[in-house]
């Protein structure tokens, strides 16, 4: 799976995009307010669907969105444009989730199936592998539950953002091989524990 | 639809709720780092850069001939721009206004080699002096106009005055009784410019015997508290510059040495 499954509209960001990234980026670092408000109109949704993916509910998504894009604003004057400003960002959501959920480590941290079920939910993305698309979305939540927290994180990136492993490796800060390799074994679990479609029907 | 993902989407009112609230905070948070720099370059880069102009002055060997030059010599220049720099590190009103003091006495004394082995260039020196006192006096006055200064701070710019006063005037006097004709003019109005170091309405100190003989020396503070003067320089041959208002740093008083000394 080379190419990530999402056929949805929010493609990877392209190299004309990261450049406007940058060019935004930078002049949001030295004081242009706007520029930062671009930034912010581009982006929003997908760190707001990456951190509800993450978190318990919609009101904590908000929060933690919140917090990603205030954290954003006041470390975007250190911002280097060498680094894809989108994985940047993400790295920004990564540590508000979890330093979210160190702060609430008595509740679940991630409940994909809390995910599915949500309420602007009914916006959907057909994904391509077999996998998904041969599966109901109650035994696909089912499983996704019993997988652990970055295999989730590394699903959604993938298959709902549909960044490639390059990208993922930059926002989890964990090896390009490691994220092949992690993605490779929830595929495996999800298999198992996914039964076919034609076994449902 | 049962075996797609859902993307699920922020609500547009807390999107918008959201948006507003990074610009408010942009037009703070951004600015400010802005300001944090400018700070830093400001407070320490500056300064950093005249330490290392003055350091350069020390080690190439230039200070000698410019602590023994009087005004309109070439090396003149480079001596005043050490004093300026001087002044640039003294972060405490107390330390500039000594420095300013002593500016002042070394213009006094350039007058005074001037008066006697060359009286060509008594004028220009006098010129100079002027320019001193005024700006010693014109530091002075911020301090005593400024809001929030201390007590203490404020005796002891009365105390430097006061002593400068008393020096100079001292030392005028001397030199008019041994100048030649053509240098008296000079001095006159030398001594018009020392009179505005009368720095407070109380009775003038009578100068100890050290203080007389001893001009070169610089006045030193006291702990005596005196009424604020009032009086302002009855004439101004060069405004004081923005950049030598005296500045505020509580955390450093005492004074630096001078390289041209």
């Amino acid at each position: 799976m080379d190419r990530p499954p999402n056929s949805h509209s929010h493609e990877p960001v392209i190299p004309a995009e990261r450049d406007e990234d940058a060019v935004l980026a930078r002049r949001a670092g030295a004081g242009e307010a706007e520029a930062f408000g671009a930034l912010y109109d581009r982006y929003v949704d997908q760190v707001y669907r990456y951190v509800y993916y993450r978190v318990r509910n919609e009101a904590e998504a908000e929060d933690v969105t919140s917090d990603v894009f205030m954290r954003a604003l006041r470390a975007i004057p250190r911002y280097e444009p060498r680094q894809a400003f989108l994985a940047w960002l993400y790295r920004i959501a990564r540590n508000a989730v979890i330093d979210r959920s160190r702060r609430q480590q008595a509740r679940p941290q991630v409940s994909f199936e809390d995910a599915l079920a949500h309420p602007m939910g009914d916006r959907t993305v057909d994904p391509n592998t077999e996998l998904l698309a041969g599966s109901d979305a109650t035994a696909v939540r089912a499983a996704l539950r019993k997988l652990t927290a970055l295999q989730q994180e590394i699903i959604v990136l993938r298959y709902v953002e549909g960044f490639d492993t390059k990208t993922i490796s930059k926002i989890t800060g964990k090896r390009d091989g490691t994220i092949r390799g992690i993605e490779f074994r929830a595929l495996k679990e999800l298999r198992a524990l996914i039964p076919s479609r034609e076994s449902l029907s | 639809m049962s075996d797609m993902l859902p993307r699920p989407e922020p609500r547009e009112p807390f999107k918008r709720a959201l948006r507003s609230q990074l610009m408010a905070q942009a037009s703070t948070a951004l600015v400010r780092r802005e300001t944090v720099w400018s700070r830093f370059q400001v407070g320490l880069l500056r300064p950093a850069v005249a330490l290392a102009a003055i350091a350069l002055l020390l080690v190439g060997g230039a200070g000698k001939a410019a602590a023994d030059s009087l005004s309109g010599d070439p090396a003149f220049g480079l001596k005043t721009a050490a004093e300026q720099l001087q002044l640039a590190f003294a972060f405490d009103d107390t330390t500039r206004l000594v420095l300013l003091s002593e500016q002042a006495d070394h213009r006094l004394a350039e007058l005074s080699r001037a008066v006697t082995t060359r009286p060509s260039a008594a004028r220009s020196a006098t010129d100079e002096y002027a320019i001193a006192v005024v700006r010693f006096t014109a530091a002075v006055d911020a301090l005593r106009g400024k809001p929030g200064a201390s007590a203490d701070k404020r005796t002891a710019a009365e105390d430097v005055v006061d002593a400068a006063h008393l020096k100079h005037e001292a030392v005028l006097d001397e030199l008019r009784k041994r100048a030649p004709a053509e240098a008296q003019d000079g001095l006159e109005r030398a001594k018009l410019e020392a009179d505005k170091l009368h720095a407070s309405d109380r009775p003038a100190r009578t100068p100890e015997p050290a203080e007389r003989s001893d001009p070169t020396r610089s006045p030193q503070p006291t702990r005596s508290a005196p009424p604020a003067r009032t009086t302002e320089p009855a004439r101004t041959i060069e405004p004081p510059r923005a950049s030598e208002q005296p500045r505020s740093d509580p955390t450093r008083t005492a004074p630096r040495p001078s390289p041209t000394r």
